[in-house]
């Protein structure tokens, strides 16, 4: 495995994790202030 | 757990409802925001040791407690916020296989392998947590048909992650 497919692989999974963990909260958030309006 | 960790956060608030959600939802996701910032930073460890592991989730409660009760000068509000982040390690042992301490065993039903019974406990654990939040929201005309909105939302979002390991069977870690 090169150094540059190990770059990837951590960024893939970086963006992976960062992308789910960024719309649970903002769907989340989005909600509650439409149910709060 | 993926998105089972917003029901934790949203049943919290009903345990404090002067927290703000955000920081709940932070707290509930706060092993993994660490662990992304090492996998980006160069500093993962392969068995997630620095942000999953018990003394690692235990320093995270005790900074959150402190942190929040520090700043709002409001202590059972950092207790919820330190449970929250706690809550964190039990949902990872029922769903994945996660590190005890340095040099210990890994421990987990690792239920990411079976995505349908990790979508089933997923599924349970967030309609739990919005039942109970529903109970913090003012008095509205349609108050399950907005709920069902959030909760259609969510459980999209666990269905999408769960689909995705049943097409990917082992998508690169960090």
């Amino acid at each position: 495995m090169t150094i540059a497919s190990l770059a990837a692989d951590r960024l893939f999974y970086s963006l992976r994790l960062v992308g789910a963990l960024i719309v649970a909260t903002l769907v989340t958030l989005l909600m509650d202030r439409r149910l709060r309006r | 757990m993926y998105i089972g960790h917003v029901g934790v956060a949203l049943a919290a608030k009903r345990l404090r409802v002067s927290a703000g959600l955000l920081v709940l939802l932070v707290a509930t996701y706060a092993p993994d925001w660490v662990d992304s910032g090492l996998c980006l930073a160069g500093g993962y460890s392969s068995r997630e040791m620095l942000s999953h592991s018990i003394p690692a989730v235990l320093f995270f409660a005790v900074a959150g407690f402190a942190a929040y009760a520090l700043i709002t000068r409001d202590r059972e509000g950092g207790l919820v916020i330190a449970g929250v982040i706690l809550s964190h390690l039990f949902l990872d042992w029922i769903t994945g296989s996660k590190p005890t301490w340095p040099g210990g065993p890994m421990i987990g039903l690792q239920l990411y392998s079976h995505p349908i019974a990790d979508f089933v406990v997923e599924g349970i654990v967030i309609v739990a947590g919005a039942l109970v939040y529903v109970r913090t929201l003012p008095p509205r005309r349609r108050p399950w048909l907005d709920l069902s909105i959030m909760l259609g939302a969510l459980l999209a979002l666990q269905l999408t992650i769960d689909i995705a390991h049943l097409v990917f069977k082992s998508l690169p870690k960090c």
